[in-house]
């Protein structure tokens, strides 16, 4: 049976609050959300907290989703509008990022230089681990952007639908994510470059 | 020639410059060691990048259990959809539970007990008391109503 015929089953079920029907439609979609928002936590109970929030709201949106319209781009934007909603639970940590996300690079190096704990986490630890930390520290949209776009694959075109922002928004987020990212990795000296 | 910006850079690497612009970069990197380690920088952050998009995370068990845990809440716990019976159960427990501590002031168990036992050894005592005294009430009425 074809993809969409499936998906349109689903959707019927769903529509008629039928609980297999949820199940299915989680079931197809977990490892998808899962990964995105573990992306974005970096932390797997934080993940499963939004992996929850997400298949809540699914279940309260689906009364406004289109029959026949393709299912994914509608689950990827609930996924990214949750975790752009998701609170830190270490609030000191979201307020050091916001002021980073209005500061020059020198000043985000500097900001980064004063933080002794990622100071000592970096000594140890591998490239990779760092620029899981790094992504973890990143203003939320731009963290989302970079996500979508380099770990998920997704176009300009489907991120800016995903996080209902225009194309040059998504650009200038990716550009800015990047660009902290390199900075904050050159400074951890993780490359001999 | 002015050196490449960061954001040429990051459009280069992403393919997104026009050819011309394309080869006018590539001859500035033939000679700007500047714009080249930046350029490499960039690449090594894609490359890095892409090394976390292959090695995609274990998928937990428990993210199983949320989805059981989500369809339970929404099909059966929903506190919406509860029954008439149900909510009045539950406001009777309530009841009985905020009026427990009466049983405990001292004297009103045994009082009600021996009220009980009076009643019922005499009925008629009890029904010519109350009928006398509403007897007097109305004698007074009329006296004061006559005054």
């Amino acid at each position: 049976m074809p993809v969409q015929v499936i998906e349109g089953k689903i959707i019927k079920q769903c529509k008629q609050n039928d609980r297999d029907g949820y199940n299915a439609l989680f079931k197809k979609y977990e490892g998808y959300i899962y990964t995105i928002c573990y992306h974005y936590t970096n932390s797997k109970e934080d993940a499963l907290d939004l992996v929850q929030e997400v298949f809540i709201r699914i279940y309260r949106g689906m009364a406004k989703f289109e029959e026949g319209k393709p299912l994914q781009p509608w689950i990827k934007r609930i996924t990214v509008n949750t975790c752009l909603n998701y609170v830190r639970s270490n609030k000191i940590a979201t307020v050091s990022l916001n002021q980073s996300a209005n500061q020059e690079g020198n000043v985000i190096e500097n900001m980064v230089a004063d933080s002794a704990d990622v100071e000592k986490t970096v000594i140890l630890a591998q490239t990779r681990s760092v620029l899981d930390e790094t992504i973890a520290t990143l203003p939320p949209e731009m963290k989302l952007a970079v996500i979508l776009r380099h770990i998920d694959g997704m176009s300009y075109e489907e991120i800016g639908n995903a996080m209902s922002a225009p194309i040059g928004t998504v650009k200038n987020y990716l550009y800015r994510g990047r660009s902290i990212l390199k900075a904050k990795l050159q400074q951890y000296g993780v490359w001999e470059v | 020639m002015s050196c490449i910006s960061e954001i040429q850079l990051q459009e280069y690497l992403e393919g997104n410059v026009q050819s011309l612009e394309k080869v006018i970069i590539e001859e500035h990197l033939k000679t700007c060691s500047n714009c080249k380690s930046e350029l490499l920088a960039l690449k090594l952050l894609l490359w890095e990048l892409n090394e976390i998009k292959k090695a995609k995370p274990e998928i937990p068990a428990e993210v199983s259990k949320v989805r059981g845990r989500v369809l339970n809440e929404l099909f059966e716990g929903n506190q919406d959809t509860l029954e008439l019976a149900e909510i009045l159960h539950l406001q009777r427990n309530n009841f009985a539970n905020a009026s427990t501590f009466v049983k405990f002031i001292p004297g009103v168990k045994t009082g009600q007990h021996y009220l009980k036992q009076g009643l019922n050894r005499a009925p008629s005592a009890a029904f010519s008391l109350s009928g006398s005294i509403l007897k007097s009430g109305f004698k007074m009425l009329q006296a004061r109503l006559s005054t």
